[in-house]
């Protein structure tokens, strides 16, 4: 192809996951490696997923599917038949990696959990997500990702700010989105790589336990620290971080109706660098800047309310993007609160190449966000869109496991492929 | 419990880590606990030192809510000692102090690189090059080192410059506005820095990419990780449906946007602002809450038994079921349910996960790692169980954060060879 190929382009990956690791799947493929993902014959269950192209639901129309499955290979095997299972370990013997989101002891039921298949493939290295891993005494419960959000913290820790009184009249949010399982997937794949690294020194494969809850938990920054050393809760609050106490807002909106995060960073410093680009704007009156001179009261709740007033103001009277780029020539760390959408038009976005074109049949090229660190060695890459149901099964069955057509035509009467 | 095994995924890995607050410091928490030995390299200046190291929460003497959570009282080095956000993020890594605006810092600085596998940092864009340290002047010390480089926007393009905590990453990328409820709300965003834990994420799996590929070929490379990039990445599938079907983003609060679903929220619940979270996808669902309920009258309603009924009457189906939890406490109505089947779960504050959460009690998600002047403290664990090398926030060295310049000692005597005296004469010139 010319390009540099990705890190994990020699290696070989199956997965058998729905939404809770489909994009552990689409991490790996992204970095080279060859994704195949294996579907029951009637199709996997994110297929159903919307949204869909048009809005017509059909399991391939479904752009969740596509995101999340692109440049993978895909076929059709039902793991329940014997003949099933014995393809399948005819497959995990050619294999590195096998990514496994099945519900809990499906694998184990036929015989083809790490332990069935591991004298098979010494080398493999096997993940398997589930909501609350392989052990404990809610291993069987039932979950989503609403549910994963509200269980792992983040629920409790975002939404709205309470009334005057302290009483909250808005429930906690969930910023759902399917982020339960990508923190799941991130997880994955670093235990997945981790455990290459061990294997290229060792030779040796193994098994690796994941938890989505667990996941979840371990992604809520400061409201554990707080309760592990100081037994103190934070209180939700509208976009910006739960804290200990009501802190004031940071949000503000724009002449054009977009909202602005207008953070300053703790300490005096900050606070002052706030002011001095307000009064550089005509937001604040250049006297103000003596007072902020005296650090205490620079980093008092006082300084805080006014210079919050000044944003306030400032923000309404602007667009969102003006107050973005002129508060970032000053070192401010503020950004707009955009739709993602609107990212397409963004020239960072586009000099990074963050947005690339894959060919769909009858719909042209459509732009599959990407590169999030860049490298000139290995770069992350996207080039097929993901596959139909079943699109590689003579490519694999045939060409690679070497069965004839008619054997293929067996097994899909049968309902094996 | 069994004792605490030194994790050794990474053994004999050396990264040379100049990472601050979250989003860096991650990336290397993570390769810590997988057995690589993260040296942190902090400013000997003090004012300099990551802004972890003096937010709250403090670690206090005795256990339980301090008198004085902000650590007013506390001088700058007992802040950096007692720092309890930057012990969880630091813990298993080594610590010293180096001053990389000196020259003898600068060659310290080189001698350190010839010896590390990976050097790590998330300063604004251009800091390493006007310190001399870009790639090239990496490359030229050791010729396969894994340089990676995290910075809010990435180190090209016309926004380099830019600079991004969490949340400005958050509301760039597209995610904050996704979050909340629906119009006239704002949006909600996220109330904590979902993309510096996520951009850790990013981090660490850039460097384990390129130890794989280093492995097999032998070279090292440069990488450039925008954390606002790493958001971008995450709402592919809106930015599908922005294009294919012409329609906005629009926030739907905590209803199921894109897997049809009736009930599907939260809960309110005996107590002040106590929630469950409830999602019922079909109509066995369905069934199967009502049972759990022992069949409330308003469950008969027959526009209810089926999901497309249910999804048009939602508002009123939420406040028939908020009558049925009001009645209980949150862990009864999830217990209640999750005998049934039903998927539901308390909305946890910290305080459940530390105190109340029987699964991660039983998978002993919180682990005890030593710090030096504190003695044992709970960090937060590692979401996976390996069968063969298990992970391990302790590190290769089966301890908790170091304090500021712990182990220059180790670094500078050990690994370069100083002598004490050079040791004092560098610490008295305020280069270590």
């Amino acid at each position: 192809m010319g390009e540099p190929a990705g890190p994990l382009a020699d290696l070989r990956v199956l997965e058998i996951a729905d939404e809770k690791g489909a994009y552990c799947g689409k991490l790996l493929a992204a970095n080279g490696a060859d994704v195949v993902k294996i579907e029951p014959p009637w199709g996997d269950k994110s297929r159903t997923y919307g949204p869909f192209v048009h809005d017509q639901p059909h399991p391939e129309r479904s752009l969740h599917f596509w995101h999340y499955n692109v440049n993978k290979r895909g076929i059709t095997l039902d793991l329940r038949t014997p003949e099933g299972g014995e393809i399948f370990r005819r497959l995990v013997a050619t294999a590195d990696m096998l990514v496994d989101a099945t519900p809990l002891d499906f694998l184990r039921q036929y015989h083809l959990h790490y332990e069935a298949l591991q004298p098979l493939n010494p080398r493999l290295i096997m993940v398997s997500i589930t909501p609350f891993g392989q052990t404990g005494p809610y291993r069987h419960y039932k979950t989503s990702d609403l549910v994963h959000l509200a269980l792992g913290g983040q629920m409790a820790i975002c939404g709205y700010d309470p009334d005057a009184s302290g009483h909250y009249d808005t429930p906690p949010i969930a910023p759902q989105m399917w982020h339960a399982y990508h923190m799941a997937s991130h997880y994955a794949f670093l235990g997945l790589l981790g455990a290459l690294c061990y294997r290229d020194r060792s030779g040796e494969g193994q098994f690796i336990d994941v938890s989505i809850h667990e996941a979840c938990c371990s992604n809520t920054e400061m409201s554990m620290p707080f309760f592990m050393y100081n037994e103190l809760e934070v209180l939700r609050q509208t976009n910006r971080h739960a804290f200990p106490y009501i802190t004031q807002p940071l949000s503000h909106r724009a002449r054009d109706g977009y909202y602005v995060w207008a953070g300053i960073t703790p300490g005096p410093v900050g606070m002052r660098k706030a002011a001095r680009f307000l009064v550089a704007v005509g937001a604040a009156p250049p006297e103000v800047l003596a007072r902020f001179a005296d650090d205490a009261w620079a980093d008092s709740l006082e300084a805080r309310q006014l210079l919050t007033s000044y944003i306030q103001t400032y923000v309404a009277a602007h667009t969102a993007e003006e107050v973005y780029h002129a508060a970032q020539a000053h070192d401010l760390p503020w950004g707009v609160v955009r739709r993602p959408e609107d990212n397409l038009a963004d020239p960072q976005f586009q000099a990074r190449g963050g947005f690339v074109p894959i060919a769909h049949e009858g719909l042209g090229e459509l732009p599959y966000t990407t590169a999030p660190w860049l490298s000139a060695t290995t770069p992350w890459r996207l080039w097929r869109r993901a596959p139909t149901l079943g699109e590689h099964n003579e490519e694999i069955y045939g060409g690679e496991l070497g069965m004839t057509a008619a054997t293929l035509q067996r097994l899909r009467a049968a309902g094996v492929i | 419990m069994l004792p605490a095994q030194p994790p050794r995924l990474l053994a004999g890995i050396r990264i040379i880590d100049l990472t601050w607050i979250l989003v860096g410091a991650g990336a290397t928490r993570l390769l810590a606990s997988m057995g690589a030995e993260v040296i942190r390299i902090e400013p000997t200046e003090a004012r300099r030192v990551d802004l972890a190291r003096y937010v709250p929460p403090f670690i206090p003497d005795t256990p339980g809510p301090p008198e004085d959570p902000f650590g007013t009282a506390y001088s700058v080095e007992e802040r950096f000692d007692r720092a309890g956000y930057y012990f969880n993020i630091n813990t298993g890594k080594r610590g010293i102090r180096l001053n990389l605006e000196t020259p003898e810092g600068k060659a310290l600085f080189r001698r350190l690189v010839a010896l590390g596998d990976v050097v790590t940092e998330n300063f604004s864009a251009g800091t390493m090059e006007k310190w001399g340290f870009g790639y090239p002047q990496l490359r030229a010390i050791k010729p396969d080192i894994i340089y990676v480089q995290m910075s809010g926007l990435g180190n090209s393009g016309p926004q380099r410059h830019y600079i991004s905590y969490g949340p400005t990453a958050q509301a760039l990328s597209g995610l904050s506005y996704q979050s909340g409820l629906p119009e006239p709300y704002p949006p909600a965003g996220w109330g904590y820095s979902y993309l510096d834990h996520t951009g850790a994420y990013y981090g660490a799996m850039a460097v384990l990419c390129a130890l794989h590929h280093r492995h097999r070929t032998g070279e090292g490379q440069y990488i450039d990780l925008s954390q606002t990039g790493v958001g971008l990445v995450l709402t592919g599938t809106a930015i599908l449906d922005a294009v294919v079907n012409g329609r906005p983003t629009t926030r739907t609060g905590n209803r199921s946007p894109y897997r049809a679903a009736a009930p599907h929220g939260v809960y309110p619940c005996q107590g002040e602002d106590r929630w469950c979270a409830i999602a019922v996808f079909d109509d066995e669902e369905w069934q199967a809450l009502c049972r759990a309920m022992a069949n409330p009258p308003w469950t008969a309603r027959p526009e209810y038994a089926t999901l497309e009924g249910r999804l048009q009457h939602q508002d009123r189906l939420d406040a028939e079921l908020a009558s049925w939890t009001r009645q209980y406490p949150a862990e009864e109505v999830m217990q209640r349910l999750q005998a049934h089947g039903v998927r539901a779960g308390v909305v946890q504050t910290a305080a459940d996960k530390v105190r109340r959460d029987p699964q991660l009690q039983a998978r002993g998600y919180f682990v005890p790692v030593r710090h030096s002047r504190f003695g044992l403290l709970p960090v937060e664990g590692i979401p996976m169980r390996f069968s063969r090398t298990p992970m391990h926030p302790g590190g290769p060295i089966q301890r908790g954060a170091p304090r500021w310049g712990e182990d220059n000692d180790y670094v500078y005597r050990q690994l370069l060879g100083l002598s004490e005296a050079q040791v004092a004469e560098y610490r008295a010139k305020g280069i270590i």
